[in-house]
């Protein structure tokens, strides 16, 4: 029993270490793929809330852009839209793009509950795909995903961030 | 102190009173306070601190369990690996009242920690405290830049666990009549891999959650 049990023990320990062990490396790897591919904003093509598409022509060029990946049930993303719908006029030099996986319809009832379809530098997207949180590596929400205006990524917020800290990193050169 | 839940208890107490004079001496709330204050509204980090005096006895009541499954998680091990390696019948009562009385190492963290921040880096915040073990590759190499996934790990190799485990390996050597070398290798054999998938896991979330 005790010649099994020192083959069998050891045997499970080195499995999972060499099943963990891989693992990580793996997703180091894929982390670092992703750190690389989101650089710079990376080519997408999603559908705005009327049906039409939205891709990188549809973006302002030399304006600092603002991603916010969120779920209109989730507190924090309302927290987080309530404190833009207060702020808008502050963030009027940059274009935002308000993205969700949800229905078109769910999304557009959001973005007017809080008042953002009559904005030109505000744009409600729907990733029908669900491959947002894939391409940048959205693990929480909301997430805010901020480029400068060469389109160069500035910083990846998990969770809800004050609209002077957003503009702060948004601005600086 | 002859019986191992005494131990356990000074432990637990230590533990939870190291807990009370950190938050206090270093001011944790306020750094709390200020490192929320970029991302939410005063009313939300009023909430945040109101539910967290609310429920500030699950920490009481956290921190002896975490111990209790800890030490005797470690002496399951350490069981495993002396009922391989050694020749002499080894408890687990024995093996619990050693890591029990080795768990004391680690209260020195917590007391250099409160002292290091205190007296000598009396500018910090959050993270400096969150990441700070003294005599460990982290503070060596400083988590500035580094990616999350590496905290844990480097965190973890530091002087304190070194002592922990030539603690354990000399304890065992006893136990077993034999001699340290011994004692080491059944530690080396059982605690070390242990730990090391240990931190795996800790790497492998981090990764997927991070």
């Amino acid at each position: 029993m005790k010649k099994y049990l020192k083959i069998i023990i050891p045997a499970i320990g080195i499995g999972l270490l060499m099943f963990f062990g891989y693992q990580i490396v793996a997703k180091i790897r894929h982390k670092k793929q992703i750190a690389e591919n989101i650089k710079t904003i990376p080519v997408f093509k999603y559908q705005n809330v009327n049906g039409g598409v939205f891709s990188n022509k549809n973006l302002k060029i030399q304006t600092p852009t603002l991603f916010i990946y969120f779920n209109s049930e989730c507190e924090f993303c309302n927290n987080e839209t309530q404190m833009i719908h207060e702020n808008i006029q502050k963030l009027q030099n940059f274009q935002l793009v308000f993205i969700s996986f949800e229905k078109p319809e769910t999304i557009k009832a959001f973005a007017a509950k809080y008042q953002l379809l009559d904005h030109d530098n505000v744009h409600i997207i729907c990733d029908s795909k669900i491959t947002f949180s894939t391409t940048f590596d959205v693990q929480s929400l909301p997430c805010l995903v901020l480029y400068d205006k060469n389109n160069n990524l500035i910083e990846k917020i998990k969770g809800q961030t004050k609209v002077e800290t957003i503009i702060k990193k948004l601005s600086f050169e | 102190m002859k019986s191992n839940f005494s131990k356990y208890l000074l432990i637990s107490v230590a533990l939870i009173l190291i807990t009370e004079i950190t938050n206090k001496v270093l001011n944790i709330k306020g750094l709390i306070y200020n490192s929320l204050a970029e991302q939410l509204t005063s009313q939300q980090i009023e909430s945040v601190f109101e539910f967290q005096e609310k429920w500030q006895w699950v920490n009481y009541l956290v921190i002896p369990i975490v111990v209790l499954v800890k030490t005797s998680i470690i002496a399951s091990i350490l069981y495993i690996g002396s009922f391989f390696f050694s020749k002499i019948e080894v408890t687990f009562k024995q093996l619990l009242t050693i890591v029990l009385r080795a768990e004391f190492i680690f209260l020195a963290i917590g007391i250099i920690k409160i002292l290091w921040f205190y007296f000598y880096q009396t500018d910090y915040n959050l993270k400096d405290i969150q990441y700070f073990l003294p005599l460990s590759a982290l503070n060596i190499i400083g988590y500035q830049g580094l990616e999350p996934w590496f905290i844990y790990p480097l965190q973890t190799f530091n002087v304190f666990e070194i002592a922990y485990i030539i603690y354990l390996g000399y304890q065992i050597g006893n136990l077993t009549k034999t001699n340290a070398d011994n004692g080491l290798k059944i530690v080396a054999c059982s605690y070390i891999p242990a730990l090391v998938l240990w931190v795996s896991i800790i790497m492998f979330l981090t990764l997927n959650y991070s």
